[in-house]
């Protein structure tokens, strides 16, 4: 039977360990707030061509460049998991009183609360600083980001789970998270994709995220608004949640 | 059983003390009582294959509560998949394994986790925590209350001797601090089962002598200690039970005294003045001396025979060497024969008792130079 405590015990000593290091996180979160206002201009023009005449860029190039961080930030995850081998403690790890769902489930709260953390912050600098002001409901803004980094904390697991080394955990979070923030129109939007490129969008679930954000920035949607955004990117978390529990069991029995 | 441990304090002057002999003692009594509860670790006929490479080959072992037992064998013997087996992170393709009461059957069930503690080979520390945040960090993750790991904590500091670096980095400790802080996170729960694997490697002779001491507590403290390693004067400092691991099973198992006694006998060489080495029946010509082709029980006695023969009345003797039987002995009797079955060494006729100082120093050394 699980317990809480070990979970929490788990996940009390990943975030000390994050804490020791604080320099990659922090650079995850400056580098989006510093290169986002190079990005709004031509965001501005590609939003006036999308009929929002009054949009100023940032409903665009803010919440593209926190998605693209947060999938930047997968490396962070993906090393929680390798760092253990690196260091001999996964073997005593795995042969404490914690089970491996335990260790699993305390990794992901960290990483969870990690791509929360960031999200959170790249866009509250995009609000200070950018003039990112969102008009429609805040509470679906917050569901969105929360689903969003949950998803994004299982895309991290997920990888680590499937790959049998550090190296190619990196890479294939690296690619394959460059991959969907770009396809999901993070970096540039959708409407300037070639047409036979605009139905791929929707295959990655940072075009829902990035979808959503906007509508609630731009057209003032509420929580209901952007329900179908966020049961998307939650389907795709748990899509990722079965592939670590498949990765994670054909890695028990090797 | 007093004269049994006598017996080996005469072969060992100056080794054992008298609290190896009380401990030996409840060591042998339990031996004779041991029941299914009393049994830390039981395994029985355990296999284990990587590919077409066997590892195990039906390993059977029991140490009881209380106990260490210190597995021997050779770089790649098995001991440490073996650990690995008896901790829950290997399953063995067949037998059956039972560790503090816990059947290990493919399954890890989670009881097992918090009667056991392991140190593994390799040093496994975060190294940006503190000395103090590993092993409360640990102690939680074992399901400790944060005021009874810091308590806990503390004491192992203490017991460890680490009181001076437990707000010091793991990564900035000396090596000896590392192996002294890798072995306290093995017991941060107070397991009753012990897996120490290999845990002096590297340690400087303050952090192996804590180690020790420690050890030998624990396990007087009724936790069933399983300990690996190529130092053999630390199984004779601990008082170990041993259990030597060739070919992929144990092939004798057994305390100190009846593994040298089973595996190794005391000697002599003895040399001559101008290096005349006379033709003595029951000799033979060794280098510069002459030794006794068979294995001897009483090397004075052995030597008084010598020097009584006719053909040693005209020759001055130079120098005389004792060798006496210990572990290192017996253990590279077993690993030569291939199996450490005692009737094959006396019957294949190989005396079995060391070889002559010099090339007993040589081994020694190359063994130092791999292992320490």
């Amino acid at each position: 039977m699980m317990s809480g405590r070990r979970i929490f015990a788990v996940a009390r000593l990943n975030a000390l360990l994050q804490t020791q290091e604080p320099s990659v996180p922090v650079l995850m979160a400056v580098i989006p707030i510093v290169l986002t206002p190079f990005m709004i201009p031509g965001n501005r023009m590609t939003l006036v061509a999308e009929g929002y005449v009054h949009a100023t860029g940032a409903e665009q190039a803010v919440p593209g460049f926190a998605v693209l961080f947060s999938f930047f930030s997968v490396q962070l995850i993906v090393q929680m998991f390798f760092d253990e081998q690196q260091w001999g403690t996964w073997n005593r790890m795995r042969a404490s009183a914690a089970s491996m769902s335990e260790i699993v489930l305390g990794k992901v709260a960290v990483a969870f609360i990690m791509q929360l953390a960031q999200m959170v912050v790249v866009l509250a600098f995009g609000m200070l600083l950018d003039g990112y002001r969102p008009d429609g409901s805040m509470l679906a803004l917050i569901i969105v980001a929360t689903v969003f980094a949950l998803m994004v904390a299982m895309f991290g697991v997920a990888i680590a789970m499937w790959c049998g080394s550090e190296r190619t955990a990196l890479s294939a979070a690296m690619l394959g998270g460059v991959l969907m923030a770009c396809l999901g129109g993070s970096l540039t939007a959708v409407s300037t994709f070639p047409s036979w490129a605009r139905p791929l969008a929707r295959f990655s679930p940072a075009y829902w995220a990035v979808d959503a954000v906007k509508r609630i920035g731009l057209d003032r949607a509420g929580v209901a608004d952007v329900l179908p955004q966020i049961g998307v990117i939650g389907g795709f978390g748990a899509l990722f949640v079965v592939a670590s529990i498949i990765g994670f069991y054909r890695k028990s029995r090797s | 059983m007093i004269g049994r441990a006598a017996y080996v304090l005469d072969l060992h002057p100056g080794v054992y003390n008298a609290n190896f002999v009380i401990v030996n003692n409840v060591n042998l009594y339990s031996e004779t009582m041991a029941s299914a509860d009393d049994l830390a670790i039981q395994c029985s006929d355990v296999r284990k294959s990587y590919g077409s490479r066997c590892v195990l080959d039906g390993v059977n072992l029991q140490v009881r509560y209380g106990s260490i037992l210190a597995l021997l064998g050779r770089n790649g013997a098995g001991k440490s998949t073996l650990i690995s087996m008896l901790c829950g992170l290997l399953n063995p393709d067949s037998g059956s394994v039972r560790v503090a009461g816990v059947a290990l059957n493919g399954k890890r069930p989670n009881a097992l986790g918090s009667a056991i503690g392991l140190a593994p080979q390799d040093l496994g520390l975060y190294p940006q925590l503190t000395v103090m945040q590993n092993l409360m960090s640990m102690a939680m993750v074992q399901g400790l209350r944060p005021r009874n790991a810091r308590e806990r904590a503390e004491d192992l500091i203490d017991m460890f001797d680490l009181g001076k670096q437990s707000g010091q980095r793991a990564e900035s400790l000396s090596g000896g601090q590392k192996r002294r802080l890798h072995t306290a996170m093995a017991l941060v729960h107070s397991p009753r089962v012990l897996f120490l694997d290999e845990p002096t490697v590297g340690a400087d002779v303050e952090a192996r002598s804590s180690i020790l001491q420690v050890v030998r507590g624990i396990a007087d403290s009724s936790t069933a200690v399983l300990y690996t390693t190529h130092y053999m004067e630390e199984i004779e400092q601990l008082g170990a039970d041993v259990a030597f691991l060739d070919g992929g099973s144990i092939v004798d198992q057994g305390s100190i005294h009846d593994i040298i006694k089973r595996h190794a006998a005391p000697s002599i060489c003895v040399s001559f003045v101008g290096g005349l080495q006379p033709e003595v029946i029951g000799w033979v010509r060794t280098g510069d001396g002459l030794e006794p082709d068979r294995p001897i029980d009483d090397p004075g006695r052995t030597l008084a025979a010598l020097l009584s023969d006719q053909h040693c009345r005209d020759v001055q003797l130079k120098d005389v060497q004792v060798i006496h039987a210990n572990l290192e002995t017996a253990y590279r009797n077993i690993v030569r024969s291939g199996g450490g079955d005692s009737v094959a060494y006396i019957a294949s006729g190989n005396p079995g008792y060391p070889e002559r100082p010099e090339q007993s120093q040589a081994l020694s050394g190359i063994s130092g130079k791999e292992n320490r």
